[in-house]
């Protein structure tokens, strides 16, 4: 990804490292779902996985939002189009000219 | 580390249509147009299907939106691009489909108001930020069963819905979803953040329903 779009996402939370210099919990929680699905500069995601290591409730909050995750994949994948539906499309595509007006 | 190419034409999880990305559009043939959407168009066909699934009210729903899907993909294929990003667009016109067949529908009584959770099923989530719980509702979702899973994403609202299904099924990135919702950015943070939050309330509902989670049992903290 792009430093742009990091930069893009950023605008949209308060600064991970606060005046203090310090990084909260609140901070860090604003970033779970941006984290979990990998769309964090990797400096910052760093600065969370220290953040984690260190603060058990916090990691807690991301291992819920992992699992949330993981079982909408779970549920989701591999579904399979029945074979009549593949038939109707194929059909379709055979008996139709592509967008008249084009020509 | 240098990764070994892929032959050309070979399908895989980039997509096929790397291999159109040298088709002269001015001297090919409907012939040739209508084999090259077939071999790059088709293999998404169950994938497309399975986010119809979710999208529409049942399964005969799911096939009508997908069928009309390749219908107009194929009379605008005209204007993709080879080379980019296909799967995205097939995305879009799956989503503008099931979007105009769904607002036809409006009038119809919905089954739920289900743009919104209410608060007590948020709050409910919230519970148990202090002690070491946490875990055990991570542990007790892993057990949920699927059919739970589609129950909840199915009271999500269908922006929602969808959000979830690009970013977490398919692994699209934000910037994919903005172009296939046609939203900015910021919106589809916010909807992720939102549906996410709704979806976290409803399966900790069935998981202590089902009594799976931990919660509440004295001596539960592992840590």
């Amino acid at each position: 990804m792009s430093a742009e779009e990091h930069v893009e996402h950023e605008q949209h939370f308060h600064a991970l490292v606060g005046e203090d210099g310090e990084v909260h919990c609140a901070e860090v929680l604003e970033r779970v779902n941006v984290f979990i699905d990998h769309e964090l500069a990797d400096a910052d995601s760093d600065t969370i996985r220290e953040h984690l290591a260190a603060c058990e409730p916090c990691l807690d909050q991301f291992d819920v939002a992992e699992a949330v995750k993981r079982l909408v994949r779970r549920c989701c994948v591999g579904e399979q189009a029945p074979d009549t539906l593949r038939l109707r499309v194929l059909q379709v595509v055979a008996e139709t000219g592509e967008d008249p007006l084009r020509r | 580390m240098t990764l070994p190419q892929t032959p050309a034409g070979t399908p895989d999880e980039q997509g096929p249509e790397r291999a159109g990305a040298e088709v002269d559009l001015a001297t090919e043939t409907e012939t040739d147009r209508r084999a090259r959407f077939e071999a790059d168009a088709l293999p998404y066909l169950d994938q497309l299907y399975g986010a119809a699934l979710r999208m529409a009210r049942n399964a005969a729903d799911a096939e009508d939106v997908v069928q009309e899907t390749y219908a107009k993909a194929w009379a605008s294929f005209h204007q993709y691009t080879p080379g980019t990003n296909l799967k995205a667009w097939l995305y879009r016109i799956l989503t503008n489909t099931y979007i105009n067949s769904y607002r036809k529908r409006q009038r119809q009584p919905q089954t739920s108001d289900s743009g919104e959770v209410a608060d007590w099923q948020l709050a409910r989530a919230a519970e148990h930020t202090s002690s070491g719980l946490r875990s055990a509702e991570a542990e007790a979702m892993d057990r949920l069963p699927d059919s739970v899973v589609k129950d909840a994403l199915q009271q999500l609202s269908p922006d929602f819905r969808m959000a979830v299904y690009l970013a977490d099924v398919e692994g699209f990135a934000y910037k994919e979803i903005a172009e296939i919702m046609q939203t900015p950015i910021g919106t589809v943070m916010s909807r992720l953040n939102r549906a996410r939050k709704q979806l976290r309330g409803l399966l900790a509902e069935h998981a202590r329903e089902l009594g799976m989670s931990a919660t509440g049992t004295p001596g539960g903290e592992h840590r």
